[in-house]
Order: structure tokens, then sequence, then C-alpha cells
């Protein structure tokens, strides 16, 4: 389990700028691109470190979320995958290599969230992706998991030391009633950080007493005018996305 | 509506009145308004976008629209694709990315949408962008604004108020165009519109809501799973949190909303994951 903490605490401290990726097996951080070279720290297996962009012949840089940077043999580390499905194929997660091209940036950055979850109500864990796959455990309700990876509209974890896979839904991040356990502060501070230092004008802040003793603006009101979008214009933005549209029941109620 | 509340009604008109010193004659105006009104339901698609505009124009009183043309016209392209399939393509439907950093989204009847751009840092992809209008367009075609419990009595009280001064004033001057009228209803019903945007909807309303936005967001081409994704980032924060507590404060708990559309989904959006994004989305982000 030691690993584990290790893993959301490193999960836990920076919005990523580079590739996130996760360390396969127990390590060490070298200082240098060599197997003689000076241990910087024991790795434990699935951390989740940065890559930096430096690589050398068989090593790649590496930053841990507590700010230290090494390097660490290519083959023990593997990029995550874009959180959310593409139109292309999904590639699957793959090795580093040495003299690999850069990725393509993913269509948008993924919000740093806490890679600590949670099961609300009992659910099975699957051996894979899919619900005729082998039963791994049933989860009782609040068991404690760790994200690897989502593939929507499944999510790959570790549960009770068990790795497999869940559907979306039933993966929950709230801390739940029995105790705190901080998460949601951290990502506050993470969040608020960012935007006070890159939004530039804050904004005024929007709350229910903003809104009470509001005068209406209908000046602002206009300029939604000025910025809609026609029947033909939203269509011909969906061509060029190349969104494809879909005939889809709504949904009852359960 | 029964007697009681007719009453209540009544002497609110009557308050209103008062306030605004207005004379008798509108008084005897805003009451058969208000007969009519209670005979008839109001869903006359004007009532609406009066409503909304008034609405809207108190919520950009508290916070403006972003400065980035650009940005509110990819979120109304957005917006106005998923808006074409639901129930009412053929609405005007407007929508806008309000400058403040608190996390939210709001709706006005007659097709007025709108995200703080805190909501949209928050949002990692265009999916999740669809999803989230989706569930406010949901809003809008359900009439959640005119039905809701909380609004009980609201919605046709500020319909009523709008009415009597729209009437008395076209009486005196003729013509009344949409500044004037607006004008007119500002002080008729400051205070009145928009109660839904604090009191919040039912329960009900909300996880209906998420149910018919996952399924436009999807008939739309996109990713579904975007709005599950966006209820678990929005796990993270605490309800006193200051950036979502006015959110938290009108909606049900994330728990019971991933709960619900966990069950109603089950399996039957499982196809509709792969989607093709316009690629604008990461411009926006800050």
């Amino acid at each position: 389990m030691k690993y584990l903490a290790f893993a959301l605490a490193a999960s836990l401290s920076a919005l990523a700028t580079a590739d996130e990726a996760t360390v396969t097996q127990v390590t060490e951080l070298k200082a240098t691109p060599a197997k003689d070279g000076k241990s910087v720290v024991k790795i434990f297996a699935r951390t989740q470190v940065d890559t930096t962009g430096k690589r050398q012949p068989g090593w790649v840089e590496v930053k841990l979320k507590d700010g230290k940077t090494g390097w660490l043999s290519d083959k023990l580390v593997v990029v995550n995958p874009p959180p959310l499905a593409k139109t292309d194929a999904r590639p699957e997660a793959k090795v580093v290599e040495a003299k690999a091209a850069p990725a393509p940036p993913p269509v948008a950055a993924p919000a740093a969230r806490p890679r600590k979850g949670r099961v609300v109500t009992q659910v099975r864990l699957q051996a894979g992706p899919a619900r005729d796959t082998k039963v791994v455990a049933t989860l009782p309700a609040n068991t404690e998991l760790t994200v690897i990876k989502q593939e929507d509209p499944w999510v790959q974890v570790i549960a009770m030391n068990q790795q497999g896979w869940l559907k979306l839904p039933e993966v929950h991040f709230s801390t739940g009633q029995g105790g705190d356990s901080g998460v949601g502060k951290v990502f506050q501070v993470m969040q608020t950080g960012k935007s006070g230092s890159e939004a530039g004008t804050a904004g005024k802040a929007l709350d229910p007493e903003g809104f009470k003793s509001a005068v209406h603006d209908y000046k602002e009101l206009a300029k939604l005018d000025q910025v809609d979008a026609s029947e033909s214009e939203a269509r011909a933005f969906a061509r060029g996305a190349r969104l494809q549209q879909r005939r889809i029941d709504y949904l009852e109620a359960r | 509506m029964n007697g009681i509340f007719k009453l209540t009604l009544a002497s609110s008109v009557l308050a209103l009145a008062a306030c605004a010193n207005v004379n008798v004659n509108q008084v005897n105006q805003g009451l058969t308004a208000l007969q009519k009104m209670s005979q008839a339901k109001s869903n006359d698609p004007a009532v609406d976008l009066t409503l909304g505009m008034d609405f809207s124009a108190r919520l950009l009183g508290a916070a403006k629209l972003d400065r980035d043309l650009a940005m509110q016209r990819y979120v109304n392209q957005v917006g106005t694709w998923v808006a074409l399939q639901s129930d009412q393509p053929k609405l005007h439907w407007r929508f806008g990315v309000l400058d403040a950093p608190q996390i939210n989204a709001f709706s006005g009847p007659g097709g007025y949408i709108f995200i703080t751009r805190g909501l949209y840092q928050t949002l990692r992809n265009e999916s999740e962008l669809a999803c989230v209008l989706g569930h406010e367009i949901a809003h809008v075609t359900q009439r959640h604004h005119a039905s809701a419990k909380a609004n009980e009595g609201l919605y046709e009280l500020g319909a009523l108020a709008l009415d009597a001064a729209a009437s008395n004033y076209s009486r005196n001057s003729g013509s009344l165009d949409a500044n004037q009228r607006a004008e007119m209803s500002k002080n008729m019903i400051k205070g009145f519109v928009g109660e839904w945007a604090l009191r919040g909807f039912d329960r009900k309303q909300e996880f209906e809501a998420d149910r018919i936005g996952v399924v436009l967001c999807a008939r739309a081409g996109y990713n579904p799973f975007g709005l599950i994704g966006t209820l678990q980032t929005l796990q993270q924060y605490r309800r006193e949190d200051g950036p979502v507590s006015w959110m938290f404060s009108t909606h049900p708990s994330l728990d019971d909303r991933l709960r619900e559309l966990d069950a109603a989904m089950g399996d039957k959006l499982d196809a509709y994951t792969k989607t093709s994004e316009s690629g604008n989305f990461s411009r926006f982000k800050r």
C-alpha cells in the first residue's frame, strides 16, 4: 500500500505541463543517465512522473511531483494515454523511445486531477474493459482506489491490491462522509493558483449576493447578439469538426 | 393556481404597483392580466423571451461577458449545434461566457445559456463543454424555469408585471421597442425574475437535465461521458469551497447525480465515446 500513498502524494502537487507518465516497476531515480549514476531516490511502481522532454539513448529525464528531477531507464517509463476518446483509435500506452518524435499535442491539456477515488456502491472489478470479462473482485461500497488510466466508458484502477476495470460513472472522487482526505482542498489551491497568476483580471466574484443586488445591464445583454451563431453557422462548424450526428433516444429515469 | 395563491399574487402586484408609483389603472390592468394568466399557463414564447432577457440582463449586471469575442463565438457554435439536437432547434439560442472565476452555469427561458470562465477552465475538452451546455439547454426545453416548485408563482408574477408595464406604456406612447420594454420592466420586476438562479430547480429536474444533456451531447457527435468527467472533476471541491459554493447550494450532491446518471445510462451510450472535436477548445484555456 505504500506506493499507493506515494503515487497519490505525487499526483497532487502541480498542474502537468509535460507528458504525464507512469513508472512501471521499482527502480532508482539517477542523477545522471547511467546505470552507475548516483541514486537520487527510490521509485515505487506506478509512481506518476512528468517527462521533461530531455532524453539520452536508453534514458529519459523525469520530474517527480515533489520537484526532484533525474533519469530513469526509458524501458520503465510509460506515457499516460490522453484521458478521453479521440476520433482515431486510441493509442495504447507506449514505452518512451529514446529517439521518438515528439508526441502530437493532446486536444486539451487535462486538468490536474487526483488519481485517488472510491466507489459508493458495491461494484464488480472486471479483468478488462468489458462486461463479459472475468470479475477480478467485488468491491464493497466505499472501497478506495487509484486510477491508472481512463478509456471511456471504462477506467483502469487498482483497488484492494487488484488491478482491473470499472465503468467511469462508478468512480467517485468525492471525499465521502467518513473523513476528509484533503483532496478537495489541495485541488482548489492548485486551481486558484493557476487562475490567479494567468487569468489577468480575475473578474469580480459572482455570488448570490452579487446577483441579488445586480443592476440590470441591457447594454451587456445586447452584446450576446454580436456573438450568437445561426443554425447554418453551427452546421458549418459541425461539418468542419467532422462531428457525426447520431440518432439516440432520450433516457428513461431509472 | 388556487384561490389563496391568486390572492397572494394580487396583493404582490398591488405592492409592486405601489413601489413603482403607478396609478390605479395600471393595477387594474395587472389584475386583468393576472386573471388571464391563471386561466392559461404562461407558455407564451414572447413571455419566455422577455423573462429570459430580464434574467440575463440581471445576471450580466453581476458579471460581465468575457471580453474574448472569439471564445464567445466558439461557445455559441458548440452550444447552438448541441441545441439543434434538442426539441427546440428553432429557438434563438444565445450563449455567453461570464467573466467570473467562480464555477457555475445558468439558463434563462427563451434560450439564454451562460457558463462562467471558471467553469470553462475546469473543463478538459469540447465534449465536456458540449455536455454542460446540453444540461443547461435541457432546463430550457423542459421549461424548468416555469415549473420549478421552488419558483411557483414567481414566474407568473414576473410575466404579469412585465405585461402590465408594457401594455401601460403602449397605451401612452404607442409602439414599444425591446429596449423601452426592457427599461420599463427593469424597475417593475427587479427582484422577482431569476429566483430560480438563487433557489435552484427540483432535484428531479436536475437529474432530468443530466439525462437529456448527455443525449443531446451524444446526438451532436460528442462523447456523452464528458458530463460524467465534469461531475467527477467538480467532486474534488468541497461544498463550502468559494468557487463552487453557489452552484453546490442549488444542485443535488454530485454523488447523487453520478448515481442517477449511471443508472439511467447503463450501457446505452457506451457506443458513442468516439468523437471528433473542432480543436478550438484549448485555444481558450488560460
